[in-house]
């Protein structure tokens, strides 16, 4: 043992665990199991051990270390020549050690190389993908085509109406309390009602749609759903108006049922 | 061969339009043909733009491809937009990746074996960079997850494929081995 260093000049931080730290020392010739003092080893570790003491996550670790090289090192002074099984286990833990030994040291080994290769790949450009999605996919005579005669107070009004036919479902309570409910309704759910009810009727009204026990975002999700597939190309919704636009239902009517497939939103975040 | 050019041309626009990789499989369904075909016009088309006078290149990455600039160009582009930050990666991080690279997929279990050494920080961090991705869970106790390398890695660091990472030469295994052993060598 030649080293005579300070061993309270090693410090946990620098190293990578107890591997690291051994790994070290072997390299910087410090441990040698067969001729190394048992007292030094202890010291040297215990002086690690309590120059890092508020790092006792770390800690264990090295502690786990310590004890190991200790057995190895009792074992190599004071084999037990009765019990074989026990210098079994010490060749075992030895060539275990060795073995992670030279693996983590490997590991070092290539993470260097890779290192030295990441400079070439970062002098490299590329671009951010082009954005394709439905709303560029229709240009503006599509859509008036799509929406031929309405306008937001249009659908404003249609949406309207809808509400005064239906009277709101009221819910009460044995004492006659109104109760409100908190509905979570799914667009992509409100979509499926839709498809189901056109696939059934493949030309209908839009308040046909919609059904006394449904509440108020029932009735909204149905509605965005059913603006969001004409808009996807799956139906065509016709607003069935005299001049003014006063009245007149909204009609549905199932264009392109293929388009569905694979057609989903996404809910807007509360 | 007017076929295997017009299908040049078209992989050509759909890298410049994806910007991100695109891969084999997605060029044989935009082009319906099968791989061999797919594979020809695409390496005919890397071969093209090595040779040709462009400030492009197409990358290959693990059957995957991109279109970048060429690396000598990387200053000039610097001086026009702010340079990017360069990836700097600690010892740790960078050990955590090569077990993940070599071993993969692999367990944290795998990881902090061979490190000796907790490693969920190194973890979520190249997951954050995303360098390494999870890649299932194995079947065993606790259905630990795994991880593997992505596409982001390879391009990082270089290399078309995994068949890339640097290997350990026969003197370097010797070396290591012989230090090992003789530090620890039973009298």
């Amino acid at each position: 043992m030649t080293n005579q260093e300070n061993p309270q000049e090693i410090n946990i931080a620098d190293f990578d665990g107890p591997l690291d730290l051994l790994l070290h020392l072997i390299t910087e010739n410090r441990v040698d199991l067969v001729h190394l003092s048992l007292i030094q080893t202890i010291d040297k570790y215990l002086a690690v051990i309590r120059a890092n003491e508020n790092n006792l996550d770390k800690l264990s670790e090295f502690v786990v270390m310590a004890a190991t090289l200790l057995y190895l090192k009792t074992q190599l002074l004071l084999p037990d020549e009765e019990d074989a099984e026990d210098e079994e286990n010490a060749k075992e833990t030895l060539t275990e050690l060795k073995k992670r030994l030279i693996d983590y040291n490997k590991y070092k080994l290539v993470s260097q190389k890779l290192d030295s290769q990441l400079e070439g790949g970062q002098k490299r450009f590329y671009r951010a993908p082009l954005v394709l999605n439905r709303e560029v996919a229709h240009t503006e005579a599509e859509l008036e085509e799509l929406f031929y005669g309405m306008n937001a107070a249009a659908i404003g009004r249609i949406y309207k109406s809808v509400f005064e036919r239906h009277a709101f479902a009221i819910d009460e309570d044995k004492a006659g309390n109104h109760l409100v409910h908190r509905e979570k309704i799914s667009l992509n759910t409100a979509a499926e009602r839709v498809m189901d009810f056109v696939t059934a009727n493949p030309t209908c009204y839009f308040d046909e749609m919609i059904t006394e026990d449904m509440g108020n975002e029932a009735r909204i999700a149905e509605f965005l759903a059913t603006l969001e597939l004409a808009k996807a190309g799956v139906l065509t919704v016709y607003h069935e108006t005299d001049e003014d636009f006063e009245t007149g239902r909204l009609l549905v009517h199932l264009q392109n049922i293929d388009a569905y497939k694979g057609f989903t939103l996404k809910d807007p975040e509360k | 061969m007017a076929d295997d050019r017009n299908n040049q041309l078209i992989i050509e626009a759909l890298l410049f339009s994806a910007g991100n990789e695109v891969s084999i499989r997605q060029i044989m369904s935009v082009l319906g043909c099968d791989v061999k075909t797919a594979r020809t016009a695409v390496n005919a088309l890397i071969q093209r733009y090595e040779r040709s006078d462009t400030a492009l290149r197409i990358l290959e990455l693990d059957g995957t491809f991109q279109m970048t600039t060429k690396e000598i160009y990387y200053d000039h582009i610097c001086r026009l937009l702010q340079e990017p930050k360069k990836l700097k990666l600690s010892t740790s991080i960078k050990e955590t990746l090569s077990v993940v690279a070599y071993r993969q997929p692999a367990t944290r279990n795998d990881i902090e074996y061979i490190r000796g050494v907790n490693c969920d920080y190194a973890i979520t961090k190249l997951l954050d960079l995303g360098l390494i991705r999870e890649a299932g869970r194995l079947d065993g106790p606790g259905h630990p997850a795994t991880y593997e390398t992505t596409e982001e890695f390879l391009r990082r660091f270089d290399m078309k494929s995994l068949d890339d990472l640097p290997s350990i030469t026969k003197e370097e295994e010797e070396e290591i081995t012989t230090m090992v052993e003789e530090s620890l060598r039973p009298s």
